[in-house]
């Protein structure tokens, strides 16, 4: 029986001797009414800040979340929608964010290799509504 | 709630927030859940797309909480089929999940517990949406960016981070920011002075 190999090259590498450091991904905007929700994110104070956002300093909020925290981010531009009934709207929008990744390798420290990871995203942009 | 057990579940589900056609009975539903394989349900639209040449549309659900998988496997369908257009619209509804439990004491109430779990809809259609319907939740696949992330910023007393940051850099203006080693070292020569004067008085 012949053993036939993958040309194509293996994602997987020796954790004992390479470290994976990820870089942070590109943020589209760094302005204060835009929003970043993490696995970390607590959604019940989050919501309260925006709550105040909208009601003293904008008129239209961003928030962005990726990959695992895509559903807390939709939770969360539910949650603010709701508290304000129907003076609040949104738009939701997805797309595809390149992140990378860098292998260090703890051997030869001046050694380290790249790697790109696609990761889905959602933006929801959160607006008052003029009456 | 030790002396509570889950009696009974019930879920109410939401209906297709879009409008006609794309609500319509006949129209094609992929349900995404967290155990759905991308190759499988791509190659199921795929195949549709190919025998069904005046069905011009699909309809992505998420369940069971699965929405980062039901737009995952949307941006790979894009991705694969990158030599057409599709135009995508994205909606958020919620689904309501009211459980219901018993105290096993006789006395106290029994608790409804209403939870509200976001349900994606997501349209992939062939052709662009009518204008009627135009609004910022479209897209098409081969937009590069998102459309309304660089809207120009509405604001009315607001500062980004940079201009806070800067604020905090030169310590104006704010109490509650924690004082220099100057300051304080300046502070405790003020109070050495105020005691001394108090006890030569």
């Amino acid at each position: 029986m012949a053993i036939t190999m993958s040309t194509t090259p293996s994602k997987r590498f020796d954790e004992k001797t390479n470290e994976m450091r990820r870089r942070p991904p590109i943020k589209p905007s760094n302005a204060s009414n835009h929003i970043y929700i993490t696995r970390k994110t607590n959604v019940d104070s989050q919501v309260k800040s925006v709550e105040e956002m909208l009601n003293n300093a904008f008129d239209e909020i961003f928030i962005h979340g990726m990959g695992a925290s895509i559903n807390k981010a939709l939770v969360f531009a539910t949650e603010v929608e709701r508290r304000f009934g129907g003076s609040v709207k949104s738009d939701i929008q997805t797309s595809t964010v390149r992140c990378t990744d860098d292998i260090v390798s703890l051997l030869e420290l001046d050694r380290a290799e790249t790697r790109q990871r696609s990761v889905s995203a959602v933006h929801v942009h959160l607006y008052r509504v003029v009456s | 709630m030790d002396n509570y057990v889950p009696a009974d579940e019930s879920t109410e589900e939401a209906s297709n927030p879009f409008p006609a056609p794309y609500n319509s009975a006949d129209a094609k539903i992929m349900v995404v859940s967290k155990s759905t394989k991308f190759p499988k349900i791509i190659g199921h639209v795929r195949e549709h797309f190919d025998t069904h040449p005046d069905h011009r549309f699909v309809v992505f659900k998420s369940t069971n909480g699965a929405t980062e998988r039901a737009i995952s496997c949307v941006e790979v369908l894009k991705q694969q089929f990158a030599e057409q257009e599709l135009y995508q619209w994205t909606k958020v509804v919620c689904d309501k999940r009211v459980s219901l439990w018993k105290c096993l004491q006789e006395g106290p109430r029994d608790i409804r517990v209403t939870v509200e779990v976001p349900v994606v809809f997501i349209v992939i259609s062939r052709d662009p949406f009518q204008g009627e319907h135009s609004c910022m939740s479209m897209q098409c696949s081969t937009d590069k960016d998102i459309s309304f992330s660089f809207l120009p910023p509405s604001q009315s007393g607001g500062k980004s981070k940079k201009e806070r940051k800067g604020n905090r850099k030169q310590g104006e203006g704010n109490k509650w920011t924690k004082p220099s080693s100057d300051q304080r070292r300046k502070e405790h020569k003020e109070r050495e002075e105020a005691l001394k004067e108090l006890q030569n008085s």
